[in-house]
């Protein structure tokens, strides 16, 4: 399954909400303002989905809404990525220029809080989205290239056992394949916690934040497991950009070729008596090699993962917690479209008449005081990673076929 | 212009190895190698990875062959085993660590390796974390003193780069 996603499309129509809201002339009465919008995706070829932006203002006397501040999951149909969770988009305009506003997603089981206290939902369990999956069908080897370098004793002495390049080659191609199917196409997956931002803007500035619980970028591999990509973190700076390395993703490629030509290697060359083994250590460096060369753009970065995305303007405000894109380099890997998310958009501002100063959000992180660690919290009392009970069960099962093979001889002298 | 990295002779021709996240920490004298992965402050407390047998780099310090500031390193003590740091406390001075990135192994040689109570540790946290010094030392630290119910210290070791290693690559 190809799954992509794109929201590029969303996004610009939620922005396009929040930019007509922004617009709006002061001398229109807006007192205050703030939307809200939890998330958005687009799935190639198949159009943008999102939740809807609730949109408040207030005149001075009267709020006024539009779109829901109650969203579903259900309201985002006709794709694969997510299925279920617990959405929020809130946002309140006050008569004394002040609003706020708070969006996000979070797993089912979360309680949702209403705009102006930070954040809008808290709890729940995690969830997982399906960003896109990986496609290794255009791997191949280049037959042509395996004996560029190889020693023409080492060709001749091939010939001689009766062996032509192509023996050689073919089991190789064939152990490609083979390895690569039982890999399947590996899935990427976010598992994400309460994912969410917000926002608030008085009169004169405006600021915002986003937090992230318990998530991360995961691959799923048939053959291996999961292998976690990035850890995302709980708390992170203004426009944090997270680099997702699939190191762990490709090594897993190589090793498995690594003992399939190994073992294609040793049968081709079988009949030659020696076993050629210098011929074998160069053609299988030089299929690595290849293989490795072909993966390469795995290794720099798939996502583009913006976390805490701030927007700013004098007196206003636009926060993105999540954003994430495919990155083009991989994008042989994972179809022909590129895929884009945001999840928890926030807007607040600008909420007075007059001219505002600037008041670009102050980030967190950036020219921090020489922040240093205090404590270090590198202790644990114990560790299960589950092998006590693996190791429980061989041992009970190994003396389980010990005991039966007693029993068999006891029989058997028995029966003598 | 080149602010970090080594240059080392390799042959004929100089081989410059550029700073980089760390990938592998490697301790040969007591036998450990350990996956490292990015990890942040969260406030001013370090947290390293949920796993503990991955090593987890502050990311607020230096890469691993930067010329300025210093790589701080941190992994578990497991009570009861396992941990990736677990046998940190039997490293002396003088032994090798080395730090491996996607270009290269940096070397490094143990200057320095303390005990240090919690208390002691805020109090030097500029020393030993601060970024505005080291030339690029690696700071490895964990916990020490089980207690019974806790770790009372760190053990904070410090090592200064004395090589680089390019990767070597495959023939094709």
């Amino acid at each position: 399954m190809r799954t992509t996603l794109i929201a590029r499309g969303a996004a610009v129509a939620a922005a396009a909400a929040m930019v007509a809201l922004s617009a709006a002339p002061a001398s229109a009465a807006t007192v205050s303002q703030a939307s809200a919008t939890a998330l958005s995706l687009e799935l190639a070829g198949t159009g943008a989905r999102d939740t809807g932006t609730y949109a408040v203002t207030n005149n001075g006397s009267t709020e006024s809404a539009e779109g829901t501040n109650e969203p579903l999951i259900t309201a985002l149909g006709g794709q694969d990525a997510i299925h279920a969770g617990t959405l929020a988009q809130d946002a309140v305009a006050n008569k004394d220029a002040t609003s706020a506003a708070c969006a996000g997603l979070a797993g089912d089981g979360a309680t949702l809080v209403a705009a102006g206290s930070g954040n809008c939902l808290s709890g729940g369990d995690n969830i997982s989205l399906d960003a896109a999956s990986l496609d290794f069908s255009d791997v191949e080897l280049v037959s042509s290239g395996l004996f560029q370098g190889v020693d023409q004793q080492l060709i001749t002495a091939l010939e001689e056992a009766g062996l032509s390049q192509t023996a050689v080659t073919d089991p190789l191609s064939a152990a490609l394949k083979d390895v690569l199917a039982a890999m399947g196409d590996p899935g990427l997956h976010l598992d994400l916690g309460a994912v969410q931002s917000s926002c608030t803007a008085d009169k004169d500035s405006a600021s915002g934040d986003s937090s992230l619980a318990n998530s991360r970028a995961y691959v799923t591999i048939p053959t291996v497991g999961d292998v976690t990509l990035v850890d995302l973190p709980v708390d992170p700076g203004v426009d944090q950009k997270v680099v997702t390395d699939l190191t762990g993703v490709t090594d897993a490629i190589l090793d498995a070729l690594r003992t399939q030509f190994t073992n294609a290697l040793n049968g081709a060359l079988a009949p030659a008596n020696d076993g050629l083994d210098q011929l074998q250590t160069q053609v299988l460096d030089t299929a690595l090699g290849q293989i490795e060369s072909q993966l390469a753009p795995l290794e720099e970065n798939v996502l583009d993962i913006t976390l805490n995305s701030q927007d700013t303007a004098p007196g206003e405000i636009t926060v993105t917690a999540l954003d994430v894109k495919v990155l083009p380099a991989a994008q042989e890997f994972v179809g022909g479209s590129l895929a884009h998310l945001t999840i928890g958009t926030s807007h607040c501002g600008p909420n007075s008449p007059v001219t505002k100063t600037v008041a670009k959000n102050p980030p967190k992180a950036a020219n921090p005081p020489a922040s240093v660690p205090t404590v270090v919290t590198a202790g644990m009392e114990s560790y299960d990673d589950g092998s006590a009970g693996r190791i429980a069960l061989v041992t009970l099962l190994l003396l389980a076929a010990a005991g039966a093979g007693v029993a068999t001889y006891v029989r058997m002298l028995r029966r003598g | 212009m080149v602010l970090g990295g080594l240059v080392w002779p390799g042959g004929s021709a100089a081989v410059e190895v550029p700073p980089g996240a760390p990938k592998r920490l490697e301790l040969p004298g007591l036998n450990t190698k350990a996956k490292v992965v990015p990890i942040r402050l969260d406030g001013e407390v370090l947290d390293p990875p949920r796993n503990p047998r991955e090593i987890g780099w502050w990311v607020g310090s230096a890469k691993p062959g930067s010329a300025q500031g210093q790589t701080v390193v941190t992994g578990h003590t497991v009570h009861t085993g396992g941990g990736s740091l677990n046998k940190l406390d039997h490293i002396e001075e003088g032994q090798e660590v080395d730090i491996v990135t996607k270009d290269g192994t940096f070397q490094h040689q143990v200057d320095s390796v303390e005990v240090l109570s919690r208390k002691e540790l805020a109090e030097q946290a500029q020393r030993i974390f601060g970024q505005d010094h080291g030339d690029g030392r690696l700071v490895i630290i964990t916990c020490t003193d089980w207690n019974g119910s806790s770790y009372d210290s760190n053990i904070v070791v410090l090592a200064h780069r004395f090589n680089a290693l390019p990767r070597v690559q495959k023939k094709s």
